[in-house]
Formats: structure tokens, sequence, C-alpha cells
């Protein structure tokens, strides 16, 4: 049974940014979900989580209709995601930054601070928790974002270009992190321009272009595909 | 919850009753009264704008507008219908509350300059419903003529310091409240971002209307018993944009998004005001305010909380922050 379906799914900003895409995701899955800028990408995110609402067609979240449920609703069944320029609540220790999601499942304070404990400990951010987000890195803060979404105890993760900006190091370092928590049962929508990165973590990639998908498939089908490299190189 | 309400509200509360009694028993002149009644109104105005506007960050320039609602509620009661002080208290408090409600609704989906001009939106048509309503006084507006004192009271300004003195307590209280639990959390990470806060499962639409009810609601409470100060209330004074900015410079002076920023704000701010009207006039009190805004909005955009508190801790607005 598919995890998240996603049936002809429209959206137009006055162009057409997403036409008719069909999407079937099962649990367990870890997709990569690629294309050329402005192919459309954000925008498919932001319809899973709810941000934004489709012209037309339907999200199924776990056999539920959730096309027309509020972002924060969706975020409580299980659907995280970050965000690609990241978002710390500036105001907030990072701490209580986790403290925001975790209050959708934890009710007391000492329960909350030990999970966020646990989280800031699993992406490596714990001797900053008393700290501001504006005093982390680039790098820390999109792992901020990370353990945040972590924080909702999803069933779907989206991530948006996690891994930009990050070395081959680091990448390795982080990839390591994602399959620690595709283990404890998360499903895995990764949104990357780092194609080592996707062929080596994910077992099925998604294209699109210009609003539409192209390809779908196993990751070494994908790459032997006419239509991804014209998409990618021109004719 | 009921154990952390009596002992942040009530149990201070009582205290704060007993302090402003001994200081109406202890001070004689009137002059000092009409002074800190001043002063507190600004508090209440404050913290209560602070509730909308330092936590969620949605700019209100309305406050005379929900303030003069509550104002004219409470004048309406007492004079047409001879209620109770408490019952046209809490009555302006509901229908400030409700216009919160209504504004909330309609324009709280828009941010930043939008739903700042639409709250001046209201205070303006507000402004002429009065003055076409001749039930609500018109543009003549309403004598009032004070009840005379009452034991404890010497004076009837004595009574209505301590009811305003209630008020700013419960408006502080009540914000100080919001800010140390999950409400205030998620107020705050509303102001930072609305869509990271929607995807960590907060109810953004939900918490900015409730932000807006709570503030509008506290500036309509402390509307109620200012027909009683001003003795003369009409549309032009009461819901005019002085008042408002006061408050909100007394916020800016103060610290946003702190509880007790508003009450250093309005403090300083007030105290600087009434003494500059005492000794210079009133002329030069608009113009020595208005360069102690611009002075705190260049030298210490977080204000007095910020100077005192440094950049590090959190809580409060950064430099970089978006009004």
């Amino acid at each position: 049974m598919a995890l998240l379906e996603m049936k002809k799914i429209s959206k137009s900003f006055g162009f057409p940014a997403l036409q008719n895409v069909d999407l079937s995701i099962d649990a367990g899955d870890r997709i990569g979900l690629i294309g050329p800028n402005g192919s459309g990408k954000t925008t498919l995110t932001n319809i899973i989580t709810g941000l934004i609402a489709c012209d037309d067609g339907q999200v199924i979240f776990e056999n539920r209709d959730i096309t027309k449920l509020s972002a924060h609703r969706r975020s409580r069944l299980g659907i995280a995601r970050t965000f690609q320029i990241p978002q710390p609540f500036y105001s907030l220790i990072v701490r209580q930054n986790l403290y925001i999601p975790l209050r959708c499942r934890l009710k007391s304070e000492e329960a909350m601070f030990t999970e966020a404990g646990r989280l800031l400990d699993l992406v490596g951010l714990s001797d900053k928790a008393d700290g501001l987000p504006s005093d982390l890195t680039q790098i820390e803060q999109r792992e901020l974002e990370l353990a945040r979404a972590l924080a909702l105890s999803p069933r779907l993760l989206i991530l948006d270009e996690v891994l930009a900006g990050l070395t081959s190091q680091e990448i390795d370092g982080a990839l390591e992190i994602l399959r620690v928590i595709c283990e404890s049962g998360v499903t895995v929508i990764m949104i990357e321009h780092i194609m080592k990165a996707v062929m080596g973590f994910c077992n099925k990639i998604v294209v699109l272009n210009s609003g539409m998908k192209i390809a779908e498939g196993m990751p070494e089908d994908i790459f032997r595909n006419p239509e991804v490299e014209r998409a990618y190189l021109g004719e | 919850m009921m154990k952390k309400v009596s002992f942040e509200l009530i149990i201070p509360g009582i205290i704060v009753a007993c302090i402003g009694l001994l200081i109406a028993k202890l001070v004689s002149g009137i002059y000092f009264f009409y002074v800190c009644y001043a002063i507190l109104q600004m508090i209440a105005l404050a913290a209560a704008w602070n509730i909308l506007g330092g936590y969620t960050g949605y700019v209100n320039f309305g406050i005379g507008g929900f303030f003069a609602a509550g104002a004219y509620t409470s004048i309406v009661l007492l004079k047409y219908y001879e209620v109770n002080f408490l019952v046209a208290i809490l009555a302006a408090g509901t229908v400030s509350g409700i216009l919160g409600l209504l504004i909330g609704y309609l324009s709280i989906r828009v941010r930043g300059i939008y739903f700042s001009i639409s709250t001046i939106a209201v205070s303006t048509i507000l402004q002429m419903v009065v003055l076409n309503t001749p039930f609500l006084g018109g543009a003549k507006g309403f004598k009032i003529i004070r009840p005379p004192a009452f034991p404890p009271f010497s004076n009837y300004i004595e009574f209505l310091f301590l009811l305003i003195l209630l008020i700013s307590f419960f408006a502080v209280a009540v914000s100080r409240l919001i800010e140390k639990s999950w409400i205030g959390r998620s107020f705050l990470a509303i102001k930072d971002s609305e869509q990271a806060a929607e995807t960590s499962g907060v109810a953004t639409l939900k918490l900015k209307i409730l932000a807006t009810v709570v503030s509008c609601a506290l500036m309509g409470i402390a509307g109620a018993p200012y027909p009683y100060f001003i003795t003369l209330l009409e549309p032009y004074s009461a819901m005019g944009l002085t008042l408002g900015t006061y408050a909100f410079a007394a916020v800016f002076v103060g610290g946003r998004g702190c509880w007790f920023g508003p009450i250093i704000g309005a403090v300083l701010l007030g105290g600087l005001q009434q003494s500059v009207t005492v000794m210079i006039s009133s002329e030069w009190n608009i113009l020595v305010v208005g360069l102690v805004i611009i002075a705190f909005v260049l030298l210490a955009p977080n204000g007095v909380v910020g100077l005192l508190k440094g950049r590090k801790k959190p809580v409060l607005l950064k430099k970089k922050d978006r009004v």
C-alpha cells in the first residue's frame, strides 16, 4: 500500500508550474526528486506539505485524502520537511526550536527536553543546544532544520537540498545519519543536485522537467534514460 | 494550569491592589494620580500591543480604535444603563475582543504593512461611526461628571488610579503568562517563520487570531475607565493616532517581545512626556518624545531591554528581523 499518492497534480502561477503529475511512494522508499532549476520540485514539496494548494488533483496520505488539509494538520499526521534556505526560529534558542514541533506529540517540558537532547545529539548539535540559531553556521542551521523535522516523528520526511554546500566527507556523514533515520521506518523524499548522494542513497528516482514528470525508476535506469539527459544537457 | 494562573494573577493582583490602596492613602496631591494614570494606561496599552506586535510580529496601528471601542462601550453602559463598573470593564473587553476577532479573521492572512493598514482602517471606520451616531455622542462627545468619592478614597481619581493600576497589572500578567507558555513560543515561531511554524505543527492562523483577540480585548479593557479620567470623551482625541503612537513607542523604547519591556518604556516615555509638559510646554512634549523615539530606533532598536540583556539572549528581536 502506498504511503503517499499524488494523482494528476496541477499548479499554475500564471505559467504551469506542475502539470498532471502522478506520484506514488511506498512506505520505506528513499525517493530522489531531481530535475533542473525551475522544474517544479519545490512546488511539489509545498503541495505535499500543504503550504500551497494545488489547482487540480488529489493528495492521499495513508489512505486519507489530505488535499484540503492545512499544513499544520498534515505535519501532525507525520509529514515533515526541511527548507532549502534554513528557516530557524531566531527568537528561540536551538533547543526550544525543537519544542515547537515536539509539542505536537509530547506534553511535559521534561519529555521535550529529553527528546530535544536526543535529536540534537543525532544531528551533532548537542553542544549548541542553548545557543541562538543566528550563531550557527549555514551547515549547522541545516542540521537544525533536520532535527526540527525529525522532532515531528515523521512518517514521511522531505529534504529540500539538505546536502548542498557540504564537502564530500560531510556528505558521507550526513548520508550516514539519513540511513539511520530510514532504518527507523521513515520514508524519505530527497530533493538534491548532488548526484553522487542521490545515486548512493535512493532506491527510486523521479525526474521533473518544466512541471512534468519525465521519468521514474531505479537510479541506474534513470541515468541511461535519453530524455533525462536531454533535460539536463539540452539537445 | 489553574495553580499557575492563581500564582501569577490572583495573588500578585491582591498585592498590587494593596500597594495601590496604600499609595492612595499616603499621597494627597491629586496631580500625582493624574500622572500615574497616564503612565499606567500607557503600560496597559503597550503590554496589550506587545502580545500581537511583539510576539507574533503583526504591527497593529489601530490601538486608538480598539481603546476607544472599550471607552465608548463602558460609557454607554454606565451612562444609559447604569451598570456596575466591573460589568462595564468586562463588556469593554468583550466588544474590543470581538472587533479584534473580526479584523483578525479578515486581514491576518496578509502580513506586514497590509495588516497594519487594515488596522488603521478599523479605527477610521469606528471614528466615522461614532461621529455619525447621536446615541454615541456624535462629534460633541460625552461630557462626564465624575461621581463623588466613596470610602476608602478621598477623591474619585484615586479610585480610577487603583482601577488602571489593576488593569495594567492584568495586561502585563497576561502577556507574561503567554510569554512563559508554549503559546508564547509558538507566537515567536510565527514571527520568525510562519511557513516553518506551520510545517512544525503550529496552527498559525488560529494562534494569530488568538493573539489579536487577547491584544485587542486588553486594549478595550484599558479604555473602560478612560471616560471618567478624561471627563470629555469625543472621537477625535480618543481614536486619534496620538494615543496609540505613544503606546506603540513605549514598546519600542522598552523592548519588543518581552513582558517587562512595555513597563520600562511606558515609565520612561510617560515620565518624560509628563515632565516636559509641566516644565516646558505640551507642544514641546510631542517634539521631545518624537526625538526619543528616533534616537531609540537608530541607537537601540531592541529598546532598553535589548541594551540590558545584550545580543546573546533569546526572546528578543534581532536587528536583522523585520518589524
